[in-house]
């Protein structure tokens, strides 16, 4: 990657693991990923592969008692300064990470029924978010959470803004969740299966909203999710992640038409597709996602993989990353040949 | 590809004739009835031996509600569900005691949620041979090697029968379940969202499980889900929902090529595209679902529709077949012309 670049976010080899009676769950380990300002990235995968827990550990939500950053670092380029500072460094209860969340990065997440308080009023809840992080007079911020509101396109926000979450339905509540996030504008959205529990015309209107609103508001969006629709629609690169390890990335164009892991290429065979005439079989990938406590050397989708070869997968070592072509990586030894240039990480 | 089961190809085997559930909200000391949530209106469909019926819509609009009151969980405000036995049309309302058994192992359901479908604390033999022992069917050895078979069937390790739900995935709980709905030799089984809690690589097994099997064992399915893309895959013919009522329905090819009503042109505009080059046009709807306790008057879908006209406000459209197998609710079916999604890829 080119270091001139100016990066917004950059994850290297990040490691967060969970220490449970059972065992250590390696949920993520070893992403690297970076976020270029105002660009969409879309992290895709399927359930316990880590996308959530990546998430979190930029923004530093997770339990202190049973988890912690082991490795790696994420460097996060502050709004004002300018300064380069690294999240997985500092303390999760300090000034600082205050500071960040909610004013320079915001999060939404996926369950709009359980994500606002149900004992404060829609405004309330909007209004302190804007108190906290500017000197602004209570009336003032009032009036922003308003403006806030009525930016996401809600009707009626006079009277809303006094309401208990309780009287909005699921599409107003992510609505309310959005104008929250964005309220202090953010320079990094982080959205958490934002539409996941919706249903398809609402998720088709959150989508168009999501994507105008980056444009306002000129932000970085980082959105997780596993509907591979989803993130064809939004994203203008995209990572694959599978078992807490990133297997492929590459802009949006590459990694849908031409797919190179063969987790990614099952993934986009298993879906049905409107109006495909031939009613074939859906091609699913063999199998279920392993145990998460189970540590799988060498390359860990071998165990589902069409293409596995007996000699080289279960080596000691992890699989590197490798560039296909500009931009395109991915984690496969199909594609480690000299002609593909290395990547730097593991 | 579908097997027929004994008589011709066009047997019906499930006729729905203009049923109603409502709900009654009750309000204050004396439970005084206000109003009713009408969650299923004047439905009316047939299904045909050996087919798959994909019935769509969002939450709320009641195709689960319409689901149960077919299995009778629910009983119904008013209409009629015929049920054919032994060659013969039967309404199911009107059976009781050993003949409402007698009828419930042909109809069976497979829930959405495969984590709170299996009590926790059976094991897998248990739950599957439930209800083979509530029906006297087989006991002891019999049972055992009958559960075995099922979970073969399903493409479960027979080994694992004495193990409890929790140590098992999602796609392999809800093979359990499918096996535990199959385990009387039902005719009718209910598919009630079933890979919609599932990864998007597990539903596709399970996907095709549930074809397979529908051809080894000549199921017809009534298939639920609000998943547009795979209603479309699995079925012969599909209804869509709207606020309690069926807006359309078609055979499957013709849901995309010719949609007739706004709201499957809406719904089909809203699926996200797995092809980045496709930039179709994007139908939002406007606001919500209305709420179902009190709908709009003529027209439910008149208040989000971008072709409503004055009609629309005060007339309630009629069910009307415009061409053979294809029924829709709007005044404007024959006029409008609605597209379905662009499949021509631009990459191929």
């Amino acid at each position: 990657m080119n270091e001139n670049e100016k990066y917004l976010l950059k994850i290297n080899n990040l490691k967060t693991y969970f220490y449970t009676l059972d065992g250590i769950v390696r949920a993520v380990d070893g992403v690297s990923l970076t976020l270029k300002p105002g660009k969409t990235m879309g992290l895709v995968g399927e359930s316990g592969c880590g996308k959530s827990v990546t998430a979190h550990s930029i923004l530093r939500l997770l339990p202190l008692k049973t988890s912690q950053i082991k490795e790696g670092e994420i460097l996060f380029r502050r709004r004002n300064d300018k300064e380069v500072i690294d999240l997985a460094k500092i303390n999760p209860q300090g000034k600082l990470i205050r500071s960040i969340r909610g004013k320079e990065i915001a999060i939404i997440f996926q369950e709009p029924m359980t994500s606002l308080s149900p004992v404060y009023t829609v405004g309330n809840q909007i209004i302190e978010a804007i108190l906290l992080h500017r000197q602004i007079k209570p009336q003032e911020a009032r009036e922003h959470a308003i403006q806030m509101l009525k930016s996401v396109g809600l009707g009626m926000v006079e009277s809303m803004i006094d309401e208990y979450p309780h009287r909005l339905s699921g599409g107003q509540r992510q609505r309310v969740m959005i104008a929250m996030a964005l309220s202090c504008s953010p320079s990094l959205l982080i959205a958490d299966e934002p539409t996941t529990a919706l249903d398809v015309t609402i998720q088709a209107q959150i989508i168009e909203l999501l994507k105008s609103l980056q444009k306002q508001f000129q932000m970085a969006v980082l959105i997780i999710t596993h509907n591979l629709g989803v993130i064809a629609e939004i994203a203008d690169e995209i990572a694959v992640m599978y078992l807490g390890r990133i297997v492929e990335s590459g802009s949006l164009k590459q990694v849908f038409e031409n797919p190179l892991h063969p987790y990614t290429i099952g993934l986009l065979k298993s879906v049905p597709i409107i109006g495909n005439q031939t009613k074939k079989r859906l091609a699913p990938i063999p199998g279920s996602v392993p145990d998460p406590l189970s540590v799988i050397e060498g390359c860990a989708f071998r165990l589902r993989c069409p293409a596995y070869k007996q000699k080289e997968c279960p080596g000691q070592e992890g699989v590197a990353m490798v560039e296909v072509e500009p931009e395109h990586y991915v984690r496969c030894l199909l594609y480690d040949r000299d002609e593909g240039v290395r990547g730097n990480e593991n | 590809m579908k097997t027929d089961m004994t008589d011709g190809n066009d047997t019906v085997i499930l006729e729905i004739k203009n049923l109603t559930k409502h709900f009654p909200i009750y309000r204050g000391f004396l439970r005084r009835i206000v109003g009713n949530v009408q969650a299923v209106n004047n439905v009316s469909f047939s299904v045909k031996s050996g087919e798959t019926l994909g019935i769509v819509g969002e939450s709320g609009c009641g195709k689960t509600t319409l689901a149960r009151v077919i299995l009778r969980a629910y009983e119904a405000t008013s209409g009629e569900v015929l049920y054919r036995q032994n060659g013969e049309m039967i309404n199911i309302f009107s059976l009781k005691g050993q003949e409402l058994k007698k009828l419930r192992r042909d109809m069976q359901i497979i829930f959405q949620d495969p984590f709170s479908s299996l009590n926790p604390r059976k094991t897998v033999m248990e739950i599957i041979a439930e209800p083979l022992r509530i029906h006297g069917i087989s006991r002891g050895q019999e049972l055992k090697l009958r559960v075995g078979e099922l979970l073969e069937l399903v493409g479960l390790n027979v080994k694992h029968m004495n193990r409890y739900p929790n140590a098992f995935s999602g796609g392999q709980r809800q093979r359990i379940g499918i096996a535990r709905a199959l385990a009387l030799r039902p005719k009718l089984v209910i598919c009630d969202e079933p890979v919609s809690a599932l990864d998007v690589s597990v539903q596709a097994q399970v996907i095709n499980l549930l074809e397979d099997l529908q051809n080894e064992l000549g199921l017809t399915y009534l298939f639920i889900a609000h998943d547009l893309s795979v209603v479309e895959h699995i079925s012969d013919r599909i209804a869509v929902m709207y606020l309690g009522s069926i807006v359309e329905m078609m055979p499957a090819q013709e849901l995309n090529e010719i949609p007739k009503h706004p709201y499957t042109e809406a719904l089909l505009s809203a699926v996200p595209s797995i092809d980045p080059n496709s930039h179709k046009p994007r139908i939002i709807l406007p606001g919500e679902i209305p709420n179902p306790s009190d709908p709009p008057t003529g027209c439910k879908f008149h208040t989000r529709c971008r072709y409503a006209e004055e009609k629309c406000k005060t007339e309630v459209p009629a069910w009307d077949e415009i061409s053979p197998g294809h029924w829709t609710l709007c005044h404007f079916s024959k006029t409008l012309n609605l597209h379905g999604i662009d499949t021509v890829k631009a990459s191929e």
